[in-house]
């Protein structure tokens, strides 16, 4: 079956006070590609670099090269674009507990959220002494307090609360990338230049560092599965890492593509681990239980390049920068 | 300002070591935007983008220690080495210049911003 809309711009410009975003819409050409796989085009020029579940069935994503938050209805393609700042060039987006959009925005120095409500954004900078941190990544602890990670080597979180923002540098300088929640709540950060796990105590903020066993891997991004397992990618190495916290140790799986660049990792509902791997220009399914590659989404073009990899249950979300689409994968049978 | 305006003033009119530093400070600062996956520093490899030290002395995709896309070696084929010109064309759209690479930055839209890093990058300094 061929689904396909397509249509010219739908205008819809909100705009009542300096911090309530103004946005524009258009729909979404989108084309069911295969079986229970569609593919959305998003605005030229946007470059969608992370994405995230919305509520009401939406989805998010960042508009890294035209600084805006994105948000998709894959129910009628409509796709409206916030402007989050001049300087905006936002990286990651998750949705807070609070139902809002939180974005690590890098161009802004700082972490955004955007209440889909209201419209309403709230931007905490960072310390001006922090100077420029190229923020990366957001997560949240079981207190509800957004932890945040900038490659150029710190790590930090932001309470809604009071608005207190706390940095810390990570003791092996740039690098700190990808980050995720376990199950138990903690805060786990992997760092790519310094290719090493951190686990943060949310209390103090200080970090316990954790090698895995491939020297250099650069580890990109980190998700934990149901058990709290934590499934990790090795952009140098083309490793997938699973690393067990109750027994501290590591287990690793080689990409089956040649020279492989593993790159985002995300553990669904089922606890399979989908793993993007630019080397080989694909997303790959991989099985805990049979410890196989078991499926391979290839990119919708040449270099989709998905950076990072999210869903909810019965989807899961690859977003191609390259290609300016989003991949919707339904898993349910 | 135009580009050209602006590195002129900051490669070419720069008289004394004062300013070359002024210059060098704020290329630095910019570099910043660079820095977590590049280096200047001679002989530092390992990070996931190619080490930038004498660009513009080498040929484009000259780090041998490091493993370019098949859209950057299809790239340097055609194109010696970087000019400031073709630099600031890579700064502002790097997809656009480059279609394919796979570097996690999409361009950076000041100007000014991109001046600095070019004269940081493959001025004197």
């Amino acid at each position: 079956m061929k689904r396909v809309w397509l249509s010219g711009m739908v205008l819809a410009c909100l705009a009542s006070g300096p911090l309530i975003a103004r946005e524009k819409a258009q729909i979404a050409a989108s084309a069911e590609i295969g079986r229970n796989i569609t593919l959305f085009e998003l605005p030229k020029g946007s470059r969608p670099h992370d994405v995230a579940p919305a509520p009401d069935g939406k989805i998010w994503y960042t508009a890294q090269k035209q600084g805006a938050l994105g948000i998709l209805d894959p129910a009628t393609g409509q796709v409206v674009q916030v402007p989050l700042g001049q300087d905006s060039a936002p990286h990651g987006v998750i949705q807070g507990p609070d139902g809002m959009a939180w974005i690590t925005d890098g161009g802004q120095n700082a972490i955004v959220r955007y209440n889909p409500a209201s419209g309403k954004l709230d931007i905490w900078k960072l310390p001006e002494d922090t100077g420029y941190t190229n923020l990366n990544t957001g997560a949240f602890d079981r207190q509800g307090t957004h932890w945040f990670t900038g490659q150029n080597g710190i790590y930090g979180r932001v309470s809604a609360a009071d608005g207190k923002v706390q940095v810390w540098k990570d003791p092996k300088g740039r690098g700190p990338y990808g980050i995720a929640t376990a199950p138990d709540g903690n805060v786990w950060y992997v760092s790519l230049a310094g290719s090493h796990l951190a686990k943060i105590d949310s209390a103090t903020g200080e970090i316990s560092v954790i090698e895995p066993p491939t020297k250099d891997a650069g580890l990109r991004r980190v998700w934990a599965d149901s058990k709290g397992d934590l499934w990790i990618t090795g952009w140098n190495s083309g490793e997938l890492y699973r690393y067990r916290p109750s027994a501290k140790s590591w287990k690793s799986w080689k990409l089956p593509g040649a020279a492989a660049k593993a790159y985002a990792v995300y553990v669904d509902e089922r606890d399979m681990v989908w793993v993007s791997d630019f080397g080989d220009n694909s997303t790959r399914v991989f099985d805990p239980r049979s410890q196989k590659f078991v499926q391979r989404y290839p990119g919708s073009g040449e270099g989709a390049n998905v950076r990072q990899i999210l869903g909810r249950k019965g989807e899961v979300f690859l977003p191609e920068s390259g290609t300016e689409r989003l991949m919707v994968i339904r898993t349910e049978k | 300002m135009k580009l050209w305006t602006l590195l002129l003033a900051v490669l070419a009119v720069s008289p004394g070591v004062a300013l070359a530093q002024a210059a060098n400070q704020d290329g630095e600062r910019a570099f910043q935007r660079c820095y977590s996956c590049h280096s200047v520093k001679k002989g530092e490899t390992g990070l996931s983008g190619p080490n930038l030290d004498q660009l513009s002395k080498r040929p484009i995709a000259g780090d041998r220690t490091f493993a370019y896309s098949k859209a950057f070696k299809t790239f340097a084929a055609a194109n010696p080495r970087w000019t400031p010109e073709l630099l600031d064309r890579f700064l502002t759209d790097p997809e656009a210049l480059v279609p394919g690479n796979q570097m996690g930055f999409f361009g950076l839209r000041k100007a000014e911003e991109r001046a600095a890093i070019i004269a940081y990058l493959i001025g004197e300094k």
